[in-house]
């Protein structure tokens, strides 16, 4: 099937390499916009978790400075560490308050809520506010002891609801009341984010499908937009390194950046899945698909169309070429502009060109050789005619027939004058006819006058140039051929005139040619009768070779009736004399 | 060459195309908002009561308009005066609620201070269908902007038990003299070792309660005018408060919990305060059969002082500016408005005592309560709620009442009632100047 042509070759390799290069470059670029996607993600999802965090931090720096006010209140001291009469109580329960009174109206002081515990186990929470925990829970939170291992510092911890009915999970901050001016030491301070309001900090943050989650330094997950995943744990959400703030982790199916708190010693992680990240790239990557294909389709059709443009010339030239292959050579026809096969082309042509001039002379060589040949042959007098012609004027001697012995040497010199010392190829008609006239007499001598030989040549032919002796091979045919069985007849020669043409015609009413006879007549070239070495053969070959081939000698025979031989040669100006 | 022309022509037709490709896959993604559902959000406190009603209202609502969503937001009620104060005041409406509970006290600050920003609910709120002490509050200028939802209706909740033991009788506690239950107090404290009520030195209800018991409040009948000096009932108020604190009978907390906490774990014997207290008083289930209700003590030494007053209670506004306004509208109208059955459910269910007077025809107001020893609470305490003195609460009610309850503590630091009122009369002048 696949032939190894040209087009197929050039085809191939333009189209694999066209492959080849759209596929490279189309996963390069897929490869590059999923980056893209990647980065613009992790981007958006970074400025998210440092917002969050910047809220946690304010947050954070609230709840510090709440706690801070908590040391700076002396009734609270008092409260916490003293003990009381009920008037005394409802006392300090009031200046307690009018000394926190900042805290309960500072911005962020909605979102959490902040409760004591003194050295006396006394519990104080500010009015309006309803108590969540119990004073066991805080007392054995791990925040506490270490709290009370580093007292200037907060720590901060979760609580889980515990299944409580109407409770939800709690992130708690603890640090130790002591009064800066006295360095005494009065309780512990908690303040108490509620899940739900911590949720509501970064729930604004949540677009479509990302998940934002605070993971403890265990894995364990605190706090979530989905309440699903609360209180499960997730240790593979935990960064590779604590060190740094910000962090990417790519897990199997989800985007995820973390963020270290270092306030809260936890993670805030947000997750975006790949599925949701790329959904815009897939339409991206099938449109991208889509015009690679349809690139490649168009490119592929242009490569064709082209490459087709390109070797169709080349076909065309074969094409031309193999119909030269017989042995005739023609031009090629100029189709194609391009440089190359013009070229090709020229140089054929001129190859043609000059195998046509090189044939040509070759052709016109051999004629000329032919032509000298049969001029050879004509100069040569039969030695059996000049023999018996001799033997016959022997025997008119032998029978003092003065006259006849008179007539034939005188006919048989001018013979040889004519045909041996007579250097012309050409000769006038009328010295033809002169010749045939000589030749007719001697054979009258030699066989009787039975066959008669009438000349018809119009006035106006006579000055013409023929080839010599082009008429005298056809009357000899007659004479030896056409009476061997009527003995006895008449050949007449017409020479007329017909347009631009001259018509001679040998006409006998003898034997006619029966099938064979020709045949026999045309073995024997060697005839001793005959006078020259030209036979009939040799002149219409002759005459093709001066005139063309479209000249030549013609002959029809009815068998008892006669034949007739018309000879057409062209009428020229250089043949007349 | 031509056909170099035509396809480039042809590829830059092709890039064109792709890019506008591009241009349109990632516009398309914009508009995904979830269309059709209608969504209202409605803020209230205290979830067993306020949020416990909406709860069932929604319920109700939602299943006759499944094309309405309502967002229920629980927020403590300072929470909920800051956030309406922040956003009405900044004019934006982002991030506000269109159905909002507002304590009966402030709702004239609210109405006030915000015109045009509450919906005129005159046709749901009708004369017929509420309490008209209840609808003064949401009133201004003949327009009623509320919805009426639960009684502030005062009783004095007493463990019955503890009485007896001390030595008094259900009787006994029928139509008391503040002087008497603090006689009877200091019986229990002495007997039982229990104390007899709490005290919160930061929110001084007792106070009001007393003080509306005999028809009068911090601000003259304007509603603006500061009602300290020449104000016998609320001297005499104020001293029997500083008697109740001094009689060594009460326990001082600090907040809410606190103040559900001492009841439920046996720590007072009585809590004199509002009938939305019910469900709190309720949810300490071992001690079914021991409570009981008796009408509010009164102040002996004011004649005009009954035994029944008011404290708190709250209605239903919604806001006007806020997107979804007409269907939190028709919302409310449809369950707390209109319907009595969603009133005798959240009466049975929650113990929800609502000012809506068709329901109070129903049958579960006359029920005996099994908790409260088989009295039947609800038909007394709409019996008492007739016969609260009605007073104009004002604009000022919690900032004067600030200001006296740092007098209460120099009075009980030994500076005289008199001087003390004075000067509180004339920090609120300077206030509201």
């Amino acid at each position: 099937m696949f032939k190894p042509t040209l087009f197929n070759k050039i085809s191939c390799v333009i189209i694999t390499s066209l492959l080849i290069t759209s596929i490279t470059l189309l996963t390069l670029t897929s490869n590059f916009f999923k980056q893209a996607f990647i980065r613009s993600y992790t981007t958006t999802s970074s400025s998210i978790l440092k917002e969050v965090v910047g809220e946690l931090e304010t947050v954070n720096q609230n709840i510090i400075l709440t706690m801070q006010q908590y040391k700076y209140s002396i009734p609270l001291q008092h409260y916490l560490t003293g003990t009381f009469s009920e008037k005394e109580l409802f006392k300090l329960h009031y200046d307690i308050n009018q000394s926190l009174e900042d805290t309960m109206q500072a911005p962020f002081s909605s979102l959490f809520y902040t409760v004591t515990l003194g050295t006396n186990g006394k519990l104080f929470v500010p009015s309006g506010r309803s108590l969540d925990v119990t004073v066991e829970e805080l007392e054995t939170l791990d925040i506490t002891r270490l709290s009370k291992a580093s007292p200037h510092q907060v720590f901060y911890t979760y609580l889980d609801a515990n299944n409580k009915p109407h409770s939800t999970g709690k992130i708690i901050a603890a640090t130790q009341l002591i009064n800066p001016y006295t360095n005494q030491y009065f309780g512990t301070v908690y303040s108490i984010i509620e899940e739900t309001t911590f949720r509501n900090l970064y729930l604004k943050f949540i677009f479509e499908s990302n998940d934002i989650l605070l993971i403890d330094s265990s894995g364990h997950v605190l706090s979530s937009n989905n309440p699903s995943l609360i209180g499960s744990q997730k240790k593979e959400l935990l960064p590779d390194h604590t060190t740094q703030s910000l962090q990417t982790k790519s897990l199997e199916d989800v985007l995820l950046l973390s963020y270290y708190l270092p306030h809260y010693n936890m993670y805030l992680v947000n997750t975006i899945p790949y599925d949701f990240i790329f959904k815009d790239y897939e339409q991206l990557k099938s449109l991208l698909i889509t015009i690679g294909l349809m690139m490649i389709c168009l490119s592929t059709l242009c490569v064709f169309f082209i490459t087709r443009r390109l070797t169709q010339p080349l076909n065309e030239l074969i094409l031309q070429m193999r119909r030269n292959s017989n042995g005739q050579f023609t031009k090629l026809n100029k189709v194609c502009t391009d440089y190359e096969i013009k070229q090709v082309q020229s140089v054929y042509n001129q190859m043609i060109d000059e195998l046509d001039d090189y044939i040509a002379k070759l052709m016109e060589e051999q004629n000329k050789r032919r032509q000298a040949e049969l001029a050879t042959l004509q100069m040569q007098i039969n030695p059996h005619f000049l023999y018996n012609t001799l033997a016959t004027i022997k025997y008119l001697c032998w029978q003092n027939n003065t006259k006849a012995i008179t007539l034939t040497i005188n006919a048989l010199i001018s013979l040889l004058e004519n045909t041996i010392y007579q250097k012309n190829e050409f000769i006038p008609i009328e010295k033809e006819i002169e010749n045939l006239k000589h030749y007719v007499t001697i054979n009258h001598i030699r066989y009787g006058d039975a066959i008669t030989v009438d000349y018809h040549v119009e006035s106006d032919c006579s000055h013409y140039l023929i080839p010599k002796l082009m008429l005298q091979p056809f009357v000899e045919n007659s004479f030896f051929h056409a009476f061997q069985v009527k003995k006895e007849g008449r050949i007449k020669v017409f020479i007329s005139k017909q347009g631009s043409l001259l018509n001679f015609t040998i006409l006998d009413n003898g034997d006619g040619i029966t099938d064979n006879g020709p045949s026999s007549a045309q073995t024997e070239p060697t005839n001793q009768k005959h006078f020259t070495g030209i036979g009939i053969n040799n002149v219409n070959e002759r005459i093709k070779l001066i005139y063309g081939p479209s000249y030549g000698v013609s002959l029809t025979s009815t068998p008892s009736i006669g034949t007739e031989v018309t000879i057409l040669i062209p009428i020229s100006s250089e043949m007349t004399n | 060459m031509n056909f170099k022309k035509l396809s480039s022509l042809l590829l830059s037709g092709l890039l064109v195309f792709s890019l506008a490709g591009c241009g349109s896959g990632s516009s398309d993604s914009s508009n995904s908002d979830t269309e059709g559902k209608e969504k209202i959000v409605a803020w209230a406190w205290d979830k067993n009561f306020n949020i416990a009603a909406l709860e069932e209202a929604k319920a109700i609502y939602e299943k006759e308009n499944p094309d309405v969503e309502i967002e229920i937001v629980e927020f403590a009620q300072s929470d909920i005066i800051q956030k309406l104060n922040t956003g009405l005041s900044s004019g934006s409406t982002d991030g506000l609620p269109n159905i909002v509970l507002i304590e009966d006290y402030r709702s004239q600050t609210f109405l006030k201070s915000y015109p045009d920003s509450f919906k005129d609910l005159s046709d749901i709120t009708t004369s017929d269908k509420f309490a008209p002490y209840k609808l003064d509050f949401m009133t201004l200028e003949g327009k009623t902007y509320g919805i009426p939802f639960d009684t502030g209706t005062t009783g004095l909740f007493y463990r019955s038990d503890l009485i007896q033991e001390a030595g008094y009788t259900d009787e006994d506690m029928q139509d008391l003299t503040w002087e008497k239950f603090i006689e009877i107090g200091k019986a229990v404290k002495e007997k039982t070792g229990v104390d007899m009520l709490t005290l919160d030195p930061n929110d001084i209800g007792q106070v009001r309660m007393m003080m509306q018991s005999a028809g009068t409040w911090y601000v003259k009948e304007d509603g603006q005018t500061p009602n300290f000096t020449d104000n016998e009932a609320l001297k005499e108020s104020v001293l029997m408060y500083q008697k109740l604190v001094e009689a060594n009978i009460s326990k001082t907390v600090s907040e809410w919990s606190q103040f559900v906490a001492a009841p439920n774990s046996g720590e007072v014997a009585t809590v004199p305060t509002g009938c939305w207290f019910m469900p709190s008083i309720m949810g300490e289930e071992s001690q079914s059969g021991l409570w009981k209700i008796a009408p509010l003590p009164r102040l002996g030494t004011v004649e005009t002082s009954v035994n029944a007053s008011n404290l708190g209670g709250s209605s239903w506004y919604v806001l006007d500016n806020v997107e979804g306004s007409d269907v939190a509208k028709d919302f409310m109208g449809k369950t707390f408005g209109s319907n009595s059955d969603f009133y005798q459910t959240i009466l049975d269910k929650n113990g929800v005592i609502g000012t809506y007077l068709p329901a109070q025809e129903g049958e579960v107001y006359t029920k005996e309560s099994e908790f409260f020893g088989g009295q039947k609470v609800f038909a007394d305490l709409s019996e008492w709620s007739s016969e609260i003195p009605s007073v104009n609460y004002g604009l000022h009610t919690y900032a004067f009442e600030d200001i006296l309850k740092a007098e209460v503590q120099n009075l009980l630091q030994g500076a005289d009632i008199d001087t003390c009122l004075t000067n509180a009369q004339t920090q609120a002048e300077s206030q509201i100047r």
